[in-house]
This record gives structure tokens, C-alpha cells and sequence, in this order.
């Protein structure tokens, strides 16, 4: 059995940028399937 | 850069984040290529991508963000090991934990696993030993996400670990569970198309089935937990080189 451990109340580290920019890179705000589509070619 | 106090805020971008040498080399001429078809790709990616935080951490510098060194080969055969995130328009298997990361919003919070390989032993060693059973965690107002992933540097099947996850101090007595999943069975037109027979021509039908297949999915339906204590705990089996994302909603 392997334990994983997290607290909400723990310590916050650096690194929400990232995930903001993943969101506008890859999935957009208008709309995920519309996005990603771009990236398939076909 | 963090031995330079002018220097050390200024925003990291790692403009080309990628595994190895050549992303337009396929199968037919590199055969280990074949990785990037499958989930050892997405873990892999996981485990890395995981590991530029612990790196930023430990040496104390502002790391922005990183951009996936991947690219876009039109007219190309099918599954054919470049260094993409979908093949012929069917996402393959590595696009879905950039869906996953994407699900993850709010602040990066601490999270401990007693299988996860330290920062030091993945720089100066790899991961050669046991598989490495990472998590990356983050919380926002009304959510917070685990990322959970079983990595090892060999291209190999292996049989499901059991995990248990915590979830503590959380502010809400009841809450919403979506489990999301990238493994042979799930997010996975690679896995699909092999038992199609791997073809390179296909029927219309089999290019709907393979566009489905690839989307990211989820592990059964989201489920309603009530926490105990501010906690709760998640039972779940985790096989080599699939990735999992716990996404918990209040």
C-alpha cells in the first residue's frame, strides 16, 4: 500500500502560473474540443 | 540565476521542454521512439514536468512555466512514434495529462508520497529502481486536484500498486469526486488502434472510435464523499504507467 498525503491547509508553493498558462494554451476559454482540435492536423 | 539578486525573480520560461534528441525521427528509423505512441510518454511527462516545481523549489528561482518541445507532422502514417500529442487528428495518450494539468487551478500545495523518488536521486540516477509513484497537488477556492502517476525508465507493463490517498483539511462535509485516468484502458486511441489491427487505412467509423478513445476519461462516475474530520481518504490501484487525476469539488 503506498500512502499520499495531502493538506489543504499546507504549504503553498510556487507554481499556479504554470497551470494558468497550460489553461490558455491548451485549452482556451472558449471551449476545450475546440482548442485541442487545432492541434491534431487533420 | 538565484545567486544573482537582480536576476533571481525574473520569470523562467522553458521554451523547449522535451525528453530527448529528435522529435521527426519515427519508428522506422529509431524504433525506442515507440514510447511516444503510448503511456510511458504521458507518465513520463507527469514524473518530469512534476520535477521542475521540486527543481525550481530547491534552487530557488521563478519558474513560469515550461512549453512541451512537440510539433505537427500532416500527412504522415499513423502512430508513428514522432514526438507529437496526436497522430492523423486522434490525441494520443500524453495530450491528456496536458488536460489534466489543465484541470489543476489554483495554487500548487505540498503533497508527499512514500513511493516518490527524492529530487536528488531523479537528477543524479533516474528512476531505475522501483517505479516512482509521484503526486502533484493543488487547491483553489471550491476545488483541489491530485495528480498521481506510476513512472519507470523502462518501457514495461507491470501490475497495479494499491494507493491510499488523504485529502486533509478540507472545508466542506461533503464533497464531489472525479477520478480521471490515463492508462491502457482509458484516454488511450493508442491501445484502441492496435486492436484494431494497427492499420493505415481506416474506415470513418474507426476514426470516430479512435477521436473518442483519445479524449481524457474517467475512472466509473463522479461520486459524493463525505469527509470525516476535514478528511478524506481514497483507496485506488494505480498500474505502471498510468496517471491518475483526483479532482475533488465543494
Amino acid at each position: 500500500m503506498i500512502n499520499i498525503i495531502t493538506s489543504l491547509n499546507g504549504l503553498s508553493l510556487h507554481g499556479h502560473l504554470l497551470y494558468y498558462n497550460w489553461k490558455q494554451a491548451y485549452i482556451g476559454n472558449d471551449g476545450e474540443q475546440k482548442d485541442l482540435a487545432r492541434l491534431g492536423g487533420r | 540565476m538565484a545567486s544573482y539578486p537582480k536576476i533571481k525573480n525574473i520569470p523562467i520560461v522553458i521554451g523547449e521542454s522535451d525528453p530527448e534528441g529528435c522529435a521527426a525521427c519515427g519508428m522506422a528509423t529509431n524504433p525506442s521512439n515507440a514510447y511516444r505512441n503510448g503511456t510511458m510518454y504521458s507518465s513520463y511527462t507527469a514524473a518530469s514536468f512534476a520535477r521542475k516545481y521540486l527543481l525550481s523549489d530547491f534552487s530557488g528561482v521563478n519558474l513560469m512555466g515550461a512549453v512541451s518541445w512537440s510539433f505537427e507532422f500532416e500527412n504522415q502514417p499513423w502512430f508513428y512514434g514522432f514526438r507529437d500529442l496526436a497522430t492523423n487528428g486522434v490525441d494520443k495518450p500524453v495530450l491528456n495529462v496536458f488536460r489534466m494539468f489543465g484541470k489543476m487551478t489554483g495554487q500548487r500545495i505540498s503533497a508527499t508520497s512514500d513511493r516518490m523518488y527524492p529530487l536528488k536521486t531523479v537528477l543524479d540516477s533516474s528512476i531505475r529502481s522501483k517505479t516512482d509513484i509521484g503526486v502533484l497537488a493543488s487547491r483553489d477556492s471550491r476545488s483541489a486536484s491530485v495528480m498521481i502517476w506510476n513512472y519507470h525508465d523502462d518501457d514495461e507493463q507491470g501490475s497495479p500498486e494499491l494507493i491510499k490517498l488523504s485529502i486533509n483539511h478540507l472545508p466542506a462535509k461533503i464533497v464531489t469526486v472525479i477520478h480521471y485516468r490515463i492508462d491502457n484502458e482509458h484516454s488511450n486511441a493508442y491501445e484502441l488502434w492496435k486492436k484494431m489491427g494497427s492499420p493505415q487505412q481506416l474506415t470513418a467509423i474507426q476514426i470516430t472510435e479512435l477521436e473518442k478513445a483519445g479524449r481524457l476519461q474517467t475512472l466509473g462516475k463522479a461520486v459524493k464523499l463525505f469527509s470525516k474530520n476535514g478528511s478524506v481518504i481514497i483507496n485506488t490501484s494505480l498500474p505502471r504507467q498510468a496517471v491518475s487525476l483526483v479532482k475533488l469539488n465543494w
